[in-house]
C-alpha cells in the first residue's frame, strides 16, 4: 500500500483520527434527528391546519344548509330513540313551529300543543301512525305559534323500527306550504267564479231546449226534434261538468253545503235514468234499471245524491261500447244502519290494472278513457268519493281492461244533520 | 174574474226571464217581469203578486237586499218567495234561511218541470 497515496483506513482508525469520527457520527445522528423532527413537526402542523380547515368547512356547510332551509322554508328533524343525543331540530324547524331555537327539542308526544285546534285530532292520528309504521309518510296540518301565527305545514319523513317493533328512528323535513295554499285557494276561487258565470247562459240553453222538446210544445219536424234533444243532452253534460268543477272548488274552499231533506230515492233514480236515456240511445246502450218504490225515504242531500247517480250512470254510458248494456241496480242493505247499495256495471273499456289505484285522484283520467272521451274533467269520481266519505258512505270498484267496470256504492239512508260541510 | 194567480219574476238574465215567462204563462199564470231588485221591490209593493220568483245576483239591488226590505213591509213579511239562483254556496243558503225564504232552487240543477212543480206547490200551499 503506498503511504503517500492518502489517508488510509488504518490512519482513520487511529486514536488521532478518533475525534473526527466521533464528531462525524454525532453530526449524522443530529442531522437525522433534525430531519425526522422536521417531518414530524411539519406533518403535525399540516394535520393541525387540515383539521382547522375541516372545521371551517363544516361550519360553512352548516351555515349554507341553515340558510337554504330558511330560504326554502324547510325545517329538518330527527328523533333517534337509540342514541337520543343524536336527535335534533334544525333552526328552521323551531321557526316553523314558532319556537325559539334551543338545545332541547320537544318530545314526539309534545307536538300536539303546537297544532291548530281544527287539525289536532287528525294530526294526532297521522303522527301516531307515522311513529309506529315503518317506511315513508307525508301529511299536512296547520301549526299555531304562541303569538297566534298560523302556518300550513307539510311533513315528509321516514320511520325505522327496531326488532321489537318500537320506533328506532324517525326523521325528515317539514315544509311551510302557506304560500302554495294561498295560490291554490285563489285558483279554486277562480274556478268557482268562472263556473258560476258559465252556469247562467247554460241554464237558459237547458231550459229553452227543454221547453222546445216538451210534449205539449208546438210540433217540430222529426229532424228539428232530434237537434233540440241533442242540444238538451249537450247542455246537460255541460251543466254536469260545471257542477263537478264547482263541487271540487267548494271541497277545496270548504264551502260545499250539505242540505239534508227527505226524498224518494226510487223516483230520483228514475228521473236520472230518464234524463240520460237520449245519450244512451245515441250509443245504442241499454240501461237495465233495478230499483224499488218501496225503499225507505232518504234523509240526505238530494242534490249530492243526484250528482252521484248522474255521474256514475253518465260514466257507464260514456265508457261503454256501442250496443252495450249498463246495469244500474239499487238494493237496501240493513245492518247496524240502513244503506242503499248501488251497483253500476258496464261492459265497456274497463280500467287498466296499473291505473286503477289512481282512479279516485283529482283530475286523473286513465289513458284509454282519454282516448275514447277526450273532454272529461277527471273530477267526477274524486268528488263522489269525497262526498260519500263525508256522508259515512263509500265507493269501490272492480275492473278489467276491455271487459268493463263495476262500481259498488253505499249511500247511507240517513245522513246526520251534524255532518260537517265538505 | 177568476182568480188567475199572479207571479212576479225578478231576473236580469234575458234568456232565463224568457223561458220562465213562457213556461209559467202556458200554465195559466199571469206573469210580469223586471230586471233588478229595485224594480222588483217597487213592482211587488204595487202589485202584491201571489208569488215572487227572484234571482240573487242582480244589478242595483240584489235579491237578498230586496227581500230584506220587503220583509219589513206589512204585506211583504208574509209574501211567498222562491229564490231561483245559480248561487249555491253555504253562506247564501244560510242568508236565505234568515230572510224566511220559503223555497230555494239552484237554476242549473233544476229542470223547468221541477220549477213548475215548486211554483204550483207554493201558490196552492
Amino acid at each position: 500500500m503506498n503511504e503517500s497515496s492518502g489517508t488510509s483506513f488504518v490512519q482513520l482508525m487511529s486514536p488521532e483520527a478518533g475525534g473526527f469520527l466521533l464528531f462525524f457520527a454525532a453530526f449524522v445522528i443530529l442531522v437525522s434527528i433534525g430531519i425526522v423532527t422536521y417531518f414530524v413537526v411539519t406533518a403535525r402542523a399540516r394535520a393541525l391546519s387540515g383539521s382547522a380547515s375541516l372545521v371551517e368547512e363544516r361550519d360553512r356547510a352548516i351555515a349554507q344548509l341553515t340558510e337554504a332551509e330558511e330560504i326554502g322554508r324547510v325545517g329538518s328533524f330527527a328523533w333517534d330513540f337509540q342514541s337520543p343525543s343524536r336527535s335534533y331540530w334544525s333552526k328552521e324547524m323551531f321557526d316553523l313551529f314558532g319556537l325559539i331555537p334551543r338545545k332541547k327539542i320537544p318530545a314526539t308526544d309534545a307536538l300536539s300543543q303546537y297544532i291548530h285546534e281544527g287539525d289536532r285530532v287528525r294530526f294526532d292520528g297521522a303522527w301516531k301512525r307515522a311513529l309506529t309504521q315503518p317506511g315513508d309518510f307525508t301529511f299536512s296540518f296547520r301549526s299555531v305559534s304562541n303569538r297566534g301565527q298560523v302556518r300550513n305545514l307539510q311533513i315528509q319523513g321516514r320511520t325505522t323500527l327496531d326488532e321489537n317493533h318500537g320506533t328506532k328512528l324517525i326523521h325528515g323535513v317539514v315544509h311551510d306550504v302557506t304560500k302554495e295554499m294561498e295560490v291554490d285557494r285563489a285558483k279554486s276561487e277562480f274556478v268557482s267564479l268562472a263556473s258560476h258565470q258559465l252556469k247562467t247562459p247554460l241554464t237558459s240553453i237547458k231550459w229553452l231546449s227543454e221547453m222546445l222538446a216538451a210534449e205539449n210544445a208546438e210540433p217540430l219536424t222529426a229532424k228539428q226534434l232530434e237537434y233540440v234533444r241533442t242540444i238538451k243532452t249537450s247542455a246537460r253534460q255541460m251543466v254536469e261538468m260545471v257542477n263537478d268543477l264547482l263541487s271540487m272548488s267548494r271541497i277545496e274552499l270548504g264551502t260545499l253545503a250539505m242540505t239534508i231533506e227527505e226524498f224518494d230515492i226510487d223516483a230520483l233514480v228514475r228521473e236520472v235514468v230518464a234524463e240520460q236515456q237520449h245519450a244512451a240511445d245515441m250509443k245504442r246502450v241499454a240501461i237495465a234499471l233495478t230499483s224499488d218504490p218501496k225503499f225507505p225515504k232518504l234523509h240526505a242531500d238530494r242534490k249530492l245524491v243526484r250528482m252521484i247517480l248522474q255521474n256514475l250512470l253518465s260514466n257507464a254510458i260514456k265508457y261503454s261500447h256501442d250496443g252495450g248494456t249498463v246495469e244500474f241496480e239499487l238494493s237496501l242493505v240493513s245492518s247496524t244502519h240502513e244503506v242503499i247499495f248501488l251497483r253500476v256495471k258496464d261492459s265497456g273499456i274497463g280500467i287498466p290494472e296499473k291505473e286503477q289505484q289512481n282512479v279516485f285522484q283529482k283530475l286523473y283520467r286513465a289513458e284509454n278513457a282519454q282516448k275514447l272521451v277526450p273532454d272529461g274533467t277527471g273530477l267526477g269520481l274524486y268528488v263522489i268519493k269525497t262526498i260519500l266519505a263525508r256522508a259515512s258512505g263509500g265507493i269501490t270498484f272492480e275492473s278489467k281492461e276491455g271487459a268493463g267496470t263495476t262500481f259498488f256504492v253505499s249511500i247511507p239512508v240517513t245522513w246526520t244533520s251534524g255532518e260537517k260541510p265538505a | 174574474m177568476t182568480d188567475t194567480k199572479r207571479i212576479l219574476i225578478v231576473e236580469d238574465e234575458e234568456g232565463m226571464s224568457l223561458a220562465l215567462t213562457d213556461a209559467l204563462t202556458k200554465q195559466g199564470y199571469e206573469v210580469s217581469t223586471v230586471g233588478d231588485g229595485n224594480a222588483g221591490l217597487a213592482a211587488a209593493q204595487k202589485e202584491h203578486p201571489d208569488l215572487i220568483i227572484t234571482d240573487l245576483k242582480m244589478p242595483e239591488m240584489d235579491g237578498l237586499e230586496m227581500i230584506d226590505v220587503l220583509r219589513k213591509d206589512s204585506w211583504g213579511k208574509t209574501a211567498k218567495v222562491i229564490i231561483l239562483s245559480n248561487v249555491s254556496d253555504l253562506e247564501s243558503l244560510q242568508k236565505a234561511m234568515e230572510h224566511g225564504t220559503f223555497h230555494y232552487m239552484v237554476k242549473g240543477d233544476s229542470s223547468m218541470a221541477d220549477i213548475l212543480a215548486a211554483v204550483k206547490k207554493q201558490i196552492e200551499g
